[in-house]
């Protein structure tokens, strides 16, 4: 008589065998002393398991228990993404705030220097500060040593006047008309303000680099939000963007805010903050922005030592886009390799999947008639072991890789894409496909792992994987949440034509970070894509990549996984 | 007292019955302590995450959907934040892991592990030795055996928590049974269970 396997013979002494099943073992091992044997073997290591005893909570455990939750209970209304924003702000408070401060000195100084003398411009509305009650004084350019002296008392006015609720970029009151007094708000089309940049930047130089500059003040909602060069600043714009910075002064200073007046206060600093520690590009006249905090510099210094590893060779794959295919041809000419498939329905699929996302974007690069600095995706020597190390850190036995390859911004942004079939060491049996996404900029690198069973970026789910827990169930849940923290308004969804990847990851689990949220964007005259996970804090803004660039590498990926 | 089901109860707390919310307190205090206890090996620490899963509890009461069992969503917490507290204890384990390149567990460095644990079951720390050999399991294993064991989960519930599949939830407790069988096999020989 032939013995039965011994996970089937533990699944029967576990009760973990169907009916049918049960019988089947049960009738063998009744004559097979062998396998009865083992049976026993693991009753007897199941009672030996029972000699370990639970542990009893001090005395003094359910009176901490009651005492957090009564201090809950107390506290500010939840709020889930004032937690998330709790965590990440800390970090860049401190930079922020020296880099506001320094920019506003910066543009003071400036403004200074550049301005001769008193003019008006062409509006005499007064401008009125939004909901704060404080009357601005009128569109009057001053003289550069009075105009010092009006800023600082707007700040005072300013910081007196906003600090029980700092109004939201909405909230703000109407600015007057964009001939009169330009605003930094998205509240035109976009090919219309283009045209206005356009005719402002031609006008007056000087104009346009101070909005460059103020727009670096202006952030975006949530993520960073481009500014709209004007053909003269004006008082009352400049001293709104110094309430801003304010704003993020008192920030600093008022951590139990609501997550409402959090995301109302959070879209100008925010950009500071990403800006400080390099995320996104410097506005030109502001070069303390561009100076990161020393703790990022030695992430960075760290991040360079570990990119000097010997480079690998890589099955690299290249996603050519439309306005790069000069670079394309020059990354051929160097020997990248383009995808192979490993079989004629994975480039079928490929396809297919192509053709449905050829479907026109929301704001394609053409519609924006947007500015366009040097794009290149070139493949990174260092990126396989990059990953390697990631994948290894994280304990996943790769079990097989796809395409590879790297997006490549400005600067030293660049996205790393590969498709993963991996396996859990500690059950080898295991399985699970995912497209892995590794984002730097320089100073900071994240790990998105886009995948319907498991995730890679563990790191990233420390802080809000359970945060998360049960709040979401489907993608509109997760919009309703940016929406309502002003992530996502209407200028958002006009101006960035938001790609989410959501329903390409059906299984999608609330506990895990599975998705890539992948936008349009133009910042600041920059144009590029901005990739962030679910999380919208962590958000990286990739100048030079387009958007189509970052879907067909998705898409190639996921053919991939099919084939595998 | 508030009484019911464990779903009645957390419903209960969602319309902020405190009593609903002793009841919970009271039924899973002991397991939720045990359970990280089980997992770190550190009293201060169980309790200090056993309580940050009735506070999160808390603090999810007004969107928690009652789509899955409570225990699961309960032990799903308590695993996650078990398993990123074994994480966040990695510099040990690197350091462990240099001086043995081939990964082996801590436990499985020593010579021979039946010298060990026959040397344990001398002194009479029969405990001991079984707490050791659970703790010496990868951590997943180790949250499978747990569960399965000591929380009472079944295999079912253990695949949500874990986010894998039966099937290699199964194979998962296999794979700890034949480790935790072939180090306590002193132990169990010595026919004393």
């Amino acid at each position: 008589m032939k013995c039965l396997e011994r996970e089937q013979l533990f699944a029967f002494a576990h009760g973990m065998l169907e009916t049918r099943q049960a019988e089947v073992v049960r009738g063998h091992i009744a004559g097979c002393a062998v396998c009865q044997e083992v049976v026993t073997e693991y009753l007897r290591l199941d009672s030996a398991l029972d000699e370990w005893k639970p542990v009893e909570p001090s005395a003094a455990f359910d009176a901490r228990v009651r005492q957090a939750v009564k201090a809950q209970a107390a506290a500010p209304a939840p709020s889930l993404w004032g937690g998330l924003f709790a965590l990440t702000w800390a970090r860049w408070l401190a930079p922020a705030s020296l880099a506001v401060i320094v920019g506003v000195v910066a543009v003071g100084l400036y403004r200074s220097r550049t301005i001769p003398g008193p003019a008006t411009t062409p509006s005499s509305t007064p401008y009125r500060g939004g909901e704060t009650g404080v009357v601005q004084p009128p569109a009057v350019t001053p003289a550069p040593e009075p105009a010092t002296q009006t800023r600082d008392k707007d700040i005072g006015e300013k910081k007196t006047a906003s600090a029980p609720a700092m109004p939201t970029a909405k909230e703000k009151a109407p600015s007057p008309a964009p001939s009169q007094v330009p605003s930094a708000r998205f509240d035109r089309p976009l090919a219309e303000r283009d045209k206005a940049v356009a005719g402002a930047a031609a006008q007056n130089s000087v104009g346009g680099i101070s909005s460059l500059s103020r727009g670096a003040t202006r952030g975006g909602v949530g993520v960073a939000r481009p500014a709209t060069i004007s053909p003269a600043p004006s008082e009352a714009t400049q001293s709104d963007s110094l309430a801003h910075a304010v704003g993020a002064r008192e920030t600093a200073v008022q951590p139990s805010m609501t997550a409402k007046t959090f995301g109302a206060l959070e879209s100008k600093p925010k950009q500071q903050q990403t800006q400080s520690a390099g995320m996104l590009p410097p506005a030109p006249p502001a070069p303390a922005v561009a100076q990161a905090p020393a703790q990022f510099q030695v992430q960075a210094q760290a991040q360079a030592q570990a990119t000097a590893l010997p480079p690998a060779a890589s099955g690299v794959a290249e996603a050519p886009a439309p306005a790069a295919r000069s670079t394309a041809a020059q990354d051929s000419e160097q020997g990248l390799a383009t995808p192979s498939f490993q079989s004629e329905n994975a480039r079928k699929k490929l396809e297919t999947s192509m053709k449905a996302l050829a479907a026109p974007q929301p704001h394609s690069p053409q519609q924006g008639q947007l500015l366009r600095s040097r794009s290149s995706h070139a493949v990174t020597p260092e990126a396989p072991s990059l990953l390697e190390s990631f994948m290894k850190q994280h304990s996943d036995a790769v079990l097989k890789k796809g395409p590879l390859g790297t997006l490549k911004g400005r600067g030293a942004t660049k996205a790393t894409f590969t498709a993963v079939v991996a396996s859990d060491p500690a059950d080898p049996s295991s399985s699970a496909k995912g497209i892995e996404v590794h984002l730097e900029d320089g100073t900071q690198t994240e790990n998105v792992y886009l995948d319907d069973d498991r995730d890679g970026g563990r790191d990233n789910l420390k802080e809000i994987q359970e945060l998360r827990l049960g709040l979401f169930s489907d993608k509109d849940q997760v919009l309703e949440e940016w929406r309502n923290h002003g992530h996502i308004d209407d200028d958002y969804s006009e101006e960035v034509g938001l790609v989410d990847r959501l329903e390409d990851f059906p299984r999608y689990s609330p506990l895990r970070i599975k998705v890539l949220f992948v936008g349009w964007y133009r910042q600041g005259g920059e144009v590029g894509v901005l990739m962030h996970t679910m999380n919208p804090d962590e958000g990286f803004f990739f100048p030079g990549i387009e958007l189509s660039q970052v879907v067909k590498m998705i898409a190639e990926g996921r053919a991939f996984l099919d084939a595998n | 007292m508030a009484m019911g089901t464990d779903l009645e109860l957390m419903l209960g707390v969602r319309r902020g019955d405190a009593a609903s919310f002793e009841e919970l307190l009271r039924r899973y205090r002991v397991p939720m302590v045990s359970y990280f206890h089980r997992m770190l090996r550190d009293r201060g620490l169980a309790e200090d995450l056993a309580q940050e899963v009735f506070l999160r509890v808390y603090r999810a009461r007004e969107r928690y959907q009652p789509e899955a069992k409570f225990t699961t969503w309960l032990y799903r917490i308590a695993t996650n934040l078990a398993l990123n507290a074994l994480r966040d204890r990695k510099p040990e384990v690197l350091l462990d892991e240099e001086e043995n390149p081939d990964g082996d567990p801590p436990m499985e460095r020593f010579a021979d592990p039946q010298p060990s644990a026959e040397r344990q079951l001398i002194e009479g720390d029969r405990a001991r030795v079984i707490r050791q050999a659970v703790e010496a399991l990868p951590p997943n294993q180790r949250a499978a055996v747990i569960l399965h064991k000591y929380q009472e989960v079944d295999y079912r519930q253990i695949a949500g928590i874990l986010k894998i599949s039966e099937s290699a939830v199964k194979s998962l407790l296999f794979r700890a049974h034949e480790t935790l069988r072939m180090r306590l096999e002193p132990l169990l020989r010595g026919g004393q269970i």
